[in-house]
């Protein structure tokens, strides 16, 4: 596969006529944006919808967060970008791809919280774009779309949560005619064709999803992973985003659509290949099986799938927080035993001051060397700030009545939870829990 | 900081000069000056403290009277109101080690004052003293004074220059307990790659999260016959009745319900909601019996196959509990248990 | 919470899904249950059956309670 991404950064964005990008400043048609994703919304489940800007730097806070989206287009080469996305499952990895870095498309909507599951629903997500809670998200530093959609009541969990994607989809293919016939900023390109030196010690990644059920699932080339089998993808599928996420259940674990294409330990292992190692491929696969049997059976395919790539080592991402540990480290375990060599992320409990008990809802003898993203139970007081976007209120604990309270004033919350990407363990964040 | 610092140094009988194993009994004494190991740790401090008094008493006086040789030491140290106190170091040696942590917990507790100590690593003294002094890893034996008490001093001076200390790895000591969440340099995802290519190098990186153990609790004794018991259900999938009256958290739980099942066959679908947020509660919303195995317990009972079952069951949900919680809310639960007369319980989780 | 029963003398078995867990936790009386949605349950089974399952699962539990233990035991049921 050979791939060449060209990139464009924006200086601003703003609303205005005509839709364009000129010297770094994106303009966006508001009237015919909002227009054009409300007509595309053919089962009309969608009652409103808002587009608002979000700027680096500004004091503003954004909530009812679902999935985040890039602006991408493939140029040339099958495929588009995110494949099977109201487009069909082409397998991609190969050409040319444009993409905006630092432009994000979120979807921001208060879903219907009278589904029955206790897990699947979608917990309020905060991301502050200033003050103490700014760095638990990457996209602080991002110029955020925020699609502010209502939705009508009396439609399904399902509808709900296909019309919010299909939303974002839209959104960035309308900005990726943009970005199509324009020369990129930058292009970085990707060749694994060619021969790597054999000395080169070879590498892989685990990227271990969340696919529990209609509000936490995970799309490969456009359908839901319940039933997956681990299985091997390319470095460059995953940049054309043949990941696709639809987990909107705990904000600060999940790993939304704009950072599966641009999984951190994909672009470190894929510049690096040829030079300082040899990346040799990712395994994809679905976490919270539901018995130690099935855990078990996943954990023994996937690091089957690594054995096969002949990888001397290897690193495990994994999305969730509770049970999914386990189909990890039992992930890691088996690698272990096999002489690959693994190392894991994982976020941390361990109470306000790090000493109380457990640190880790898992683990195995064999993780003896293991990141951390951070302690999920650490309080963070948020500020007043002088904007709420995507929402005026938060929903916070549905499991007592989940009752709306003001979003703009201060607040301490006691964990991270809340908090978007907070202690997602794909290694974007900085976050990490030291001893002292 | 800029002024000299003001040290107390607390040694025991050995070092202070007086002798061996033969002399641990005797009694508190200090002096107002560096002595024993303290001489040359006030060279290395290099004019950035001075140590004002150095106290000691026999390994075996003070372990065995602690509460009247640590009021002394209290006092003693509070008349110089020093900025720092240094304990030890103290190798592997027992009872000197653990007389040094009783000093580092009653400055922690009572002085406010840091105690830089130094301890070979497997000391159990570590364990239950290391949250509340800065304790560098030494060798096991005094032999291993050359290299712990520069480690001391590099300590004692950096805490003179900046007012406090930073982590454990920053600073050298051994990690007393804590951890607190920073931003790092490097993101998540370098961070893994440089260990994983430190370890396929065949080096040995750390890791940034050790592995900690469980407690391991002896199992209680088992019953004699199920016929004669009485069986109470506990479960942590947090199935309780809709509306979730006492208003139950579905993780990080702070409390537990506990819910009459009198006279019931088994808990009905709608009157019952799961609420726990760590796993789909579809299936148990449909028949709540597959997390509180009601019908089955009950059916036993009328069989006469279990002696009785108690009349409520207890519930909370066990997601991201942490392990201080779960043995409060599990020791109060296993309270009312025992006031209830229940002879065994069956618990259920997710 | 297990443990805390036992600690205070009350012999106590738990059912789970995941007894890896369990028994890293130091668990003593561990009974491998249906599926983390349905820990004393198998909805897969029809509906006569998983009450079967169930039961199983309880006589197996009453029996780990009944049995004097040593250290993490797990116990399995079977529906033959």
């Amino acid at each position: 596969m050979k791939l060449e991404r060209g990139y464009f950064t924006v200086k601003d964005v703003q609303f205005g006529s005509p839709t364009s990008m000129r010297e770094g400043v994106l303009t966006i048609d508001k009237k015919e944006l909002e227009d054009l994703l409300l007509r595309e919304d053919e089962n009309k489940n969608i009652q409103s919808l808002e587009l608002e800007l979000v700027k680096p730097g500004e004091n503003a806070r954004i909530v009812h967060i679902l999935d985040t989206v890039q602006a991408g287009v493939k140029v040339e080469g099958d495929g588009d970008f995110m494949p099977g996305q109201l487009s069909p499952p082409t397998i991609v990895g190969n050409g040319k791809t444009h993409y905006i870095t630092n432009f994000a498309i979120m979807e921001c909507a208060e879903l219907p919280w009278a589904g029955k599951s206790s897990l699947l629903y979608a917990r309020d997500a905060i991301v502050d774009m200033t003050g103490p809670a700014a760095g638990y998200s990457p996209f602080s530093e991002t110029f955020n779309l925020i699609l502010r959609m209502e939705m009508v009541s009396g439609s399904s969990d399902v509808e709900y949560d296909n019309s919010v994607r299909s939303a974002g989809i839209r959104c960035s293919r309308y900005f990726g005619e943009v970005i199509r016939e324009m020369t990129p900023d930058e292009t970085e390109s990707f060749d694994f064709t060619r021969e790597v030196d054999p000395d080169l010690p070879k590498i892989a990644y685990v990227t271990q999803c969340q696919n529990q059920g209609t509000y936490s699932n995970t799309f490969l080339y456009g359908h839901e992973v319940g039933n997956c089998v681990p299985i091997r993808l390319h470095p460059a599928e995953i940049m054309d985003g043949c990941i696709v996420s639809g987990n909107y259940v705990w904000p600060c674990f999940k790993i939304p659509t704009f950072i599966q294409a641009n999984l951190p330990v994909v672009m470190e292992l894929a510049r690096g290949h040829g030079k300082n190692w040899n990346f040799v491929g990712v395994v994809f696969d679905r976490g919270h099986n539901n018995s130690h049997f099935l855990k078990q059976r996943v954990a023994n395919l996937a690091a089957s799938q690594v054995r096969l790539m002949d990888a001397d080592g290897v690193v495990i991402s994994w999305e969730g927080g509770g049970n999914a540990a386990t189909d990890a480290m039992l992930t890691l375990q088996t690698c272990e035993k096999w002489g690959i060599k693994a190392v894991p992320f994982t976020f941390e409990f361990g109470g306000p001051d790090g000493t109380e008990g457990v640190l880790l809802v898992d683990d195995v003898p064999e993780a003896k060397y293991v990141v951390s993203t951070g302690s999920i139970e650490k309080p963070t007081t948020i500020p007043k700030v002088d904007r709420v976007a995507g929402g005026k209120e938060l929903r916070l604990r549905k499991e007592t009545g989940g009752d709306p309270e003001p979003a703009d004033v201060e607040r301490t919350l006691d964990v991270i939870t809340p908090f978007y990407c907070g202690a997602n363990q794909s290694g974007i964040g900085r976050l990490a829990g030291v001893p002292y | 900081m800029g002024k000299k610092i003001q040290i107390v140094h607390y040694i025991n009988q050995f070092f202070a000069g007086i002798g061996g194993e033969e002399k641990g009994d005797v009694p508190l004494d200090f002096t107002d000056e560096p002595k024993g190991p303290g001489v040359g740790l006030s060279q290395m401090l290099k004019e950035k403290g001075e140590i004002v008094r150095t106290i000691w008493c026999g390994d075996n006086r003070i372990n065995q009277n602690q509460g009247e040789v640590l009021r002394e030491i209290k006092k003693l140290i509070q008349e110089k109101n020093p900025d720092l106190v240094i304990a030890g170091p103290a190798f592997n040696a027992g009872r000197y080690g653990l007389a040094c942590g009783m000093v580092a917990k009653l400055c922690d507790e009572e002085l406010d004052t840091p105690v830089i100590s130094g301890l070979f690593p497997e000391n159990p003294a570590l364990e239950i003293y290391k949250k509340h002094g800065y304790f560098v890893p030494a060798a096991e034996t005094a032999a291993g004074m050359r290299k712990a008490l520069p480690k001391m001093a590099e300590l004692a001076v950096r805490f003179a220059e900046n007012g406090k200390l930073e982590s454990a790895l920053a600073e050298g000591y051994i990690p007393r307990g804590f951890r607190w969440n920073e931003f790092v340099v490097e993101n998540g995802a370098r961070r893994a790659i440089d260990m994983l290519v430190k370890r396929l190098k065949g080096e040995d990186p750390q890791t940034e999260v050790p592995l900690r153990g469980f407690e391991q609790v002896d199992p209680a004794a088992p019953i004699k016959d199920p016929a004669s018991a009485k069986i109470a259900i506990v479960t942590g999938g947090g199935m309780v009745p809709k509306g979730n009256p006492d208003k139950l958290k579905q993780a990080f739980s702070d409390s537990f319900g506990v819910y009459s099942i009198e006279g019931m066959d088994e808990l009905p679908s709608g009157d019952f909601k799961g609420i726990h947020g760590g796993f789909d509660s579809t299936w148990v919303d449909e028949d709540p019996d597959r997390v509180v195995p009601l019908d089955v317990l009950r059916a036993l009972e009328n069989e006469g196959k279990i002696g009785s079952l108690l009349n409520e069951y207890f519930v909370l949900c066990g997601i991201g509990t942490n392990v201080a919680a779960s043995k409060k809310l599990g020791a109060e639960i296993a309270e009312q248990l025992k006031q209830k007369e229940v002879s065994a319980a069956i618990f259920t989780s997710t | 919470m297990q443990k805390e029963a036992e600690r205070a003398g009350i012999p106590a078995a738990l059912i789970t899904a995941i007894p890896s867990v369990a028994k890293s936790v130091g668990v003593s009386r561990i009974v491998t249950g249906g599926g983390i949605p349905y820990p004393a349950g198998d909805p897969s089974l029809p509906a006569d059956r998983e009450v079967e399952f169930r039961r199983r699962l309880v006589e197996k539990a009453l029996e780990a309670i009944s049995t004097s233990i040593e250290s993490p035991t797990v116990f399995n049921v079977t529906l033959a």
